[in-house]
């Protein structure tokens, strides 16, 4: 009977369908053990009992006995498999689902004991542990049978990065333009590795829709994952970019490529996003419904403030886009950080995070077309129409809000608050 | 950081085949294989099409992807799956009035306290609020702004980024708008053309008197009827008196038709036969009514409100929806699509399961969607035994928000609350 145990200590681990097997020595009766996130298990067993029914490449003959087992990714993770702590000469020979070899090793972990390295795309693959020559090493060495333990370790560590996502416009350089890097630096810091960053610049001006906006950022979003080997991606937007974002997570057959970087994204932080629009949009747009009389009004507007409009983005929550009320939700998390007030005196020093915002006209906005509860551009409805959200006064340094510029700037904590979704 | 979500996505011809993806029966294959499908008819609140747009092109299309794409993920329980019109509610009102009305003076009539008042004029020529002289009802004049708080001249509006260049704007005194009616003249109107247009909006938040709309559903297709329901709303006691009303209906492209609308007591209803469409994928047409009442008091109220709806071209239809349980307990979900205008089409469920206490709710989303030329095809969800496992439910199963989606002309063509159970 095969010995199995999972190192429990490994809590962000865990190892499941280790039911005894009575001979799991092939690829149709292999055990199953399931990564999750970054780290190590291992496994102890032995060859005893199995069959010589495969070999690695490397191995010198096909005669020793092995082990197989099976593992799931559900995302890109860099696999290391090594036999440390096994008893005898033994090699690994890692296979894909079709079983065709994609790495084999005897002593790459020095003391005949075996390890192979790989970057894998998620899918499902085989490990078998085998030995280099006969049962478990080379005959004349050991009468190992049923004691011909071998340790089987699995560290699996999962490449996390983060995106940001700007709001409407076109920036030519969203990360001066839009974002300051100090927000971004601060963010990306708190990854494992804080190069695994990327700052998109799509044209927001239009429709979410548009493939210069959609089509652009998910093409940036892929080349991104693709280049570092994402396997975690944290995507951070702010405004109308959370529309974006859930365009693409609503509508992820519309492209291979919204697909794509849909199975990457973890989690979306939304920073005041306009889901349910802003009457802002509607101001902006109108006028009339008499457009020859108002075309100087709508002539100021972009298919993106006239999508923002607020009986507007309640047709495309209803009819497009997952994660309102009454939908169905998006695949990742999506949460929107929200901003309920706006603090504008010129006499208080918090006013000036992210610029001074004009003060006059401003509270002219809250009074009149705002809710009490706004960011100074958008109602916090409209803020918390999609996913989960927080309210920022939660979180930042002394209770102060965010207003709609300084949600996107490290400004009272934000940033800080944001690392504990890329740590 | 791990997650726990469980998504799928296949695209040909490469396919991610996930965990939860694959077998591995929610409930043992006889059982499922012995459920009763049955198979439900649209029913009222449904959306069809009967008569196809055949021979369309695809010059407008924002999405002629050529590969197949699949996705599922898992739902949260606690989802809810409605289709709800969004319902506007306006506070305020629009008018465009020229220089030469400006000059002799315009009635603005006023409902709360502190209205605010934005002055938008054609040309960005900003119209200084200090200019304009105000008379109440009861013949008090006030000049240079002496009438007024909150003054934002065109600068501190601007800085706002949320208002056409050019705009003003303040609020008006409470002992000024108290009076109900207010008449501003603006004394430097000679400095204009006489037929320089000027758009003047007041919002009146805290209002105890609005006007809402919505359509009376959230989608169409063209050469269906629309319909309108107007109503006004007092959340005080009080009555309103009479009123009228001024209704547009305005294409995607601009095209504006009046609307007639049949009142009653309080409210009213509105038909529009939409018998083309037009604009660009994705852009909406709206309906937009100006209501002036009278309360029981004698007060007069002026109100603006808009709203948007979507309108497809007939470009496919679902001919039937049908149901199957596959050998290893999967869900088979088939439509057969009748295709008028080639193009990429989505079809998409939501699959409902039972809890161990009994309960059916939201389980898992699944889509797909190809590219289809013209004619009778079948599009064939395939729900893994696996994924309904994961979301902890079993059989009996319901089918339900069943759409067909053009996502090359952004239509959505079929809607259905339920269409198939599993029993």
């Amino acid at each position: 009977m095969n010995r199995v145990a999972a190192l429990s200590a490994l809590a962000a681990l865990s190892i499941v369908g280790f039911a005894p097997t009575a001979n799991a020595d092939t690829a149709s009766q292999a055990v199953t053990i399931y990564p999750q996130g970054s780290g190590t298990i291992s496994v102890w067993g032995d060859t005893g009992g199995a069959s010589a029914s495969n070999s690695g490449s490397c191995a010198r003959s096909s005669k020793s006995r092995e082990r197989v087992y099976t593992f799931t990714l559900d995302r890109t993770a860099t696999v290391t498999l090594d036999t440390v702590g096994s008893s005898y000469d033994t090699v690994l020979h890692l296979r894909n689902s079709g079983w065709g070899e994609i790495g084999c090793d005897d002593d790459g972990a020095g003391d005949k004991k075996s390890r192979i390295v790989r970057t894998l795309q998620p899918g499902t693959y085989y490990v078998a542990v085998d030995g280099y020559d006969y049962d478990c090493g080379f005959l004349w060495l050991s009468t190992c049978g049923n004691n011909g333990a071998f340790r089987l370790n699995v560290t699996t560590k999962v490449v996390r990065g983060v995106a940001f996502v700007h709001g409407t416009g076109a920036p030519a350089d969203a990360l001066a333009d839009y974002w300051k890097p100090e927000i971004v630096n601060t963010v990306a810091g708190c990854l494992p590795d804080p190069s695994k960053r990327v700052v998109v610049t799509a044209d927001f001006n239009q429709y979410m829709w548009a493939d210069s906006a959609a089509g652009s950022t998910a093409r940036q979003l892929k080349a991104f994952i693709d280049a570092n080997n994402i396997g975690e991606l944290v995507v951070i937007t702010h405004s109308n970019g959370g529309n974006v974002l859930r365009w693409i997570l609503s509508n992820p057959t519309a492209s291979p490529d919204f697909a794509y970087v849909a199975s990457k994204i973890t989690k979306v932080e939304a920073l005041a996003p306009s889901s349910g629009g802003t009457p802002l949009a509607d101001a902006v747009m109108n006028g009339t419904v008499l457009e020859e009389a108002m075309g100087w009004v709508a002539g100021f507007a972009n298919d993106a403030v006239r999508m923002q409009q607020i009986s507007w983005m309640a047709n495309y929550n209803a009819n497009n886009l997952y994660g309102t009320i009454d939908r169905p939700a998006l695949s990742v998390p999506f949460r929107a950080t929200v901003g309920t007030d706006v603090e504008s005196s010129p006499f208080d020093g918090d006013s000036y995070c992210g610029g001074y915002f004009e003060q006059a006209g401003l509270e002219l906005i809250q009074n009149g077309w705002l809710d009490a509860c706004s960011d100074g551009f958008l109602n916090c409805t409209s803020q918390r129409a999609a996913g989960t959200y927080v309210n920022d006064k939660s979180f930042t340094a002394g209770g102060e809000p965010l207003s709609h510029n300084q949600s996107r700037r490290e400004c009272f904590g934000l940033g800080n608050y944001l690392c504990g979704s890329v740590r | 950081m791990s997650s726990t979500r469980t998504l799928c996505f296949a695209v040909a011809p490469l396919a991610l085949a996930l965990a939860g993806c694959q077998g591995s029966s929610s409930a043992p294959p006889s059982e499922q294989q012995a459920l009763k499908v049955e198979v439900l008819a649209p029913a009222p609140g449904d959306l069809t099409v009967s008569d196809l747009a055949r021979g369309l092109g695809l010059e407008k299309a924002v999405n002629v992807e050529k590969a197949p794409v699949d996705a599922a993920w898992l739902l949260p329980r606690e989802t809810t799956i409605a289709n709800v019109p969004h319902r506007e509610s306006a506070r305020g009102y629009r008018m465009v009035v020229s220089a030469r009305e400006l000059a002799l003076g315009v009635t603005v009539p006023v409902l709360v306290d502190k209205p605010a008042v934005r002055i938008s004029p054609e040309g960005a020529v900003a119209i200084d609020p200090k200019a304009l002289s105000i008379e109440d009802a009861v013949g008090h004049k006030f000049e240079l702004g002496t009438g007024m708080e909150k003054i934002a001249d065109a600068k501190a509006m601007k800085a706002t980024g949320a208002f056409t260049p050019g705009t003003t704007g303040f609020m008006l005194r409470p002992e000024i708008a108290r009076t109900n009616r207010v008449v501003f003249r603006y004394a430097d109107a000679a400095k204009l053309a006489p037929t320089h247009k000027i758009m003047i909006e007041v919002m009146e938040p805290g209002t105890d008197t609005t006007l809402a709309l919505a359509a009376v559903d959230t989608t169409f297709v063209v050469g269906n009827k629309v319909g309108f329901d107007l109503a006004w709303e007092r959340t005080t006691a009080g009555s309103l008196g009479s009123f009228e009303t001024s209704a547009w209906l305005k294409s995607p492209s601009g095209k504006v038709t009046p609307l007639t609308l049949a009142t009653n007591a309080a409210s009213a209803h509105g038909d529009a036969l939409v018998d083309a469409a037009d604009g660009r994928p994705g852009e909406l047409w709206e309906v937009e009514v100006d209501g002036v009442a009278k309360l029981d008091d004698g007060r007069t109220v002026k109100r603006t409100v808009k709203t948007a709806f979507s309108v497809a071209q007939p470009t496919a239809r679902v001919a039937q929806t049908t149901g199957g349980v596959g050998s290893g307990g999967d869900i088979n979900v088939s439509f057969d699509v009748e295709v008028g205008s080639a193009g990429r089409y989505d079809v998409g469920v939501v699959v409902f399961g039972t809890t161990d206490d009994g309960k059916l709710v939201p389980a898992v989303a699944s889509h797909s969607a190809k590219m289809l030329e013209p004619g009778k095809h079948s599009q064939t969800l395939v729900i893994k035994s696996g994924l309904l496992k994961e979301a902890g439910v079993h059989a009996p199963f319901e089918v339900r928000d069943v759409r067909l989606t053009d996502q090359s002309r952004l239509g959505l063509l079929h809607r259905q609350a339920r269409a198939l159970s599993f029993r």
